[in-house]
Formats: C-alpha cells, structure tokens, sequence
C-alpha cells in the first residue's frame, strides 16, 4: 500500500497560480515546477473561504498553520530521538493537517514519510524528513501572501 | 464521525455544523466508534470515517458495521487510492468516498448523495 519513493503528488486540480487579489500564489515557482508539484490547492482554500463566514476561516487557517507548525516541531525531535514508529505517527498528522485544507505539496511530502516509516525504511525517512521542512515553509508563504498568516 | 487526528474531527465538525447538523459523535478510532455503535443506544444516520487510522483501520469498521447494518450510509475519507481497497471496499458496499483533500462543496454533494439515497 504504501510508498517509500516519491512520486508525483496526485491529483488534486492545480488553482490557476493567482490568488483572488491577482498576485501569483507561488511567486518564485516556474509554472510548470508548480505543475509537477503544487504547494497549495487553491481550489480547496477557495471553497472553504466560501464556505465559511470570514471570522471562522481566518480562524481555519490560523489554527492549520499553528498546528502544523507544532507538527512539524515535535517531528524534528523524533527524527533527531530516531524514533521512527514516532515519525510515522506524526507523518500521518501531518498529511491529515495539511491536506485537510489544501496544503498539497507537505501532504505528499507525509505521506511518502508515513509510508517509508511504515515499511521500517529508517535510513530512507530520516533522509526524507527534512523536506517537510521545506514544503512546509513554501506552503506557509504562500499562505502568508494569500491571507497574512505570519 | 470518525477520525484520529483531532484536527480532521474539528474540521468535520464545522463543516457539518455550518451544514446544520449539530448532533455529532466524534470517535477517535474504529474501537471507539464500535464501542458506541453498540452501546450508545443513540440512533446512527450516517458514519463519516477516515481509512487510516492506528489500532481499527476505517474498512475494518465497515466490515463491522456491515454486519448488523447492511444499509448503513458509511462515507469513508481516504488520501488511498490502492486499487484492491478500494476494491475491498466496494464489496462492503461503502456508500461513498471523499478523497483527502476535499473541498466543503465536494463534501457537501457526497453527503446530499448518501443521504438522499436513505
């Protein structure tokens, strides 16, 4: 079922590469590099915003990327503990977290944790780890240029 | 609703209220969902359940639903799209799917789907 090498993230439609105020989403991202790999599903954030009144997606969001945030913490201490029944778990957060509202890119960064470790790949996910990182960080400016979330 | 990261639940839950379902029973695994299918004694219209989880995995919860409640609407949110799990749980007659990510629309018209089938 589960995967120890990265393959291109599946499906979720790409957003059109602009926020509503026109600005490009990925500023610094080649369109076809956003292609291949999409840090934010702006169809999914578009829906929510709908969705919701503004005060309680703003709260959405905020607590998305607080959460993850600590996520992504507690799982830089397991990676250094070489806990890897622990990265695991919190690679399986992480994907739920942040693919619940659209952060694609560290959804499929997880998953590929989750299944690495799940599969006993310890030298395989302790490498991969840091990538949450970085997904993470270009998810979190993207949403900062979209909503101001820093 | 059933799911083991709180985050999913919370998520869940305000969608579902905005919907104007207010009566929701969260579950943090199958176990506990099992646990109070059995023994709530509360009338169960529909079971939204995530695939993965730790201890009872989402498919082995609609294999226990099924067998007291062939009819049951059970959604199950899965980021899986393995063929043969899929598979497995067509055979259990899952009502229906919601890939991860899912937007509040797509949710929606699954829900309005399942139910309206009720």
């Amino acid at each position: 079922m589960g995967r120890a090498k990265r393959p291109t993230p599946p499906g979720p439609p790409h957003h059109e590469g602009r926020s509503r105020n026109g600005e490009n989403i990925d500023a610094g991202e080649s369109r076809a590099e956003e292609d291949k790999d999409p840090i934010l599903d702006g169809k999914v954030l578009d829906d929510w915003e709908d969705f919701l009144p503004a005060d309680q997606f703003r709260e959405l969001i905020d607590a998305q990327v607080q959460g993850a945030r600590e996520c992504l913490q507690s799982l830089k201490i397991a990676v250094e503990n070489g806990a890897l029944d622990e990265v695991g778990e919190l690679a399986h957060v992480m994907k739920s977290t942040s693919g619940s509202l659209g952060m694609s890119q560290v959804q499929a960064v997880a998953a590929d944790l989750e299944a690495a470790c799940g599969e006993g790949h310890g030298a395989i996910a302790f490498e991969m780890a840091p990538n949450i990182d970085d997904a993470m960080t270009k998810a979190i400016n993207a949403l900062d240029k979209r909503y101001g979330v820093q | 609703m059933v799911d083991d990261t709180s985050h999913a639940r919370e998520l869940t839950l305000l969608f579902l209220t905005r919907l104007g379902v207010h009566q929701v029973h969260a579950a943090a695994d199958g176990r506990e969902a099992q646990e109070f299918l059995e023994f709530s004694g509360d009338r169960i219209d529909l079971i939204i359940c995530d695939w993965q989880m730790p201890g009872m995995t989402g498919l082995e919860l609609l294999q226990k639903v099924r067998a007291n409640d062939p009819d049951m609407p059970f959604i199950m949110v899965t980021g899986n799209t393995d063929v043969d799990a899929v598979k497995a749980a067509g055979e259990l007659s899952v009502s229906a799917y919601i890939r991860k990510p899912y937007s509040p629309r797509q949710f929606e018209e699954k829900l309005m789907a399942v139910l309206d089938k009720v």
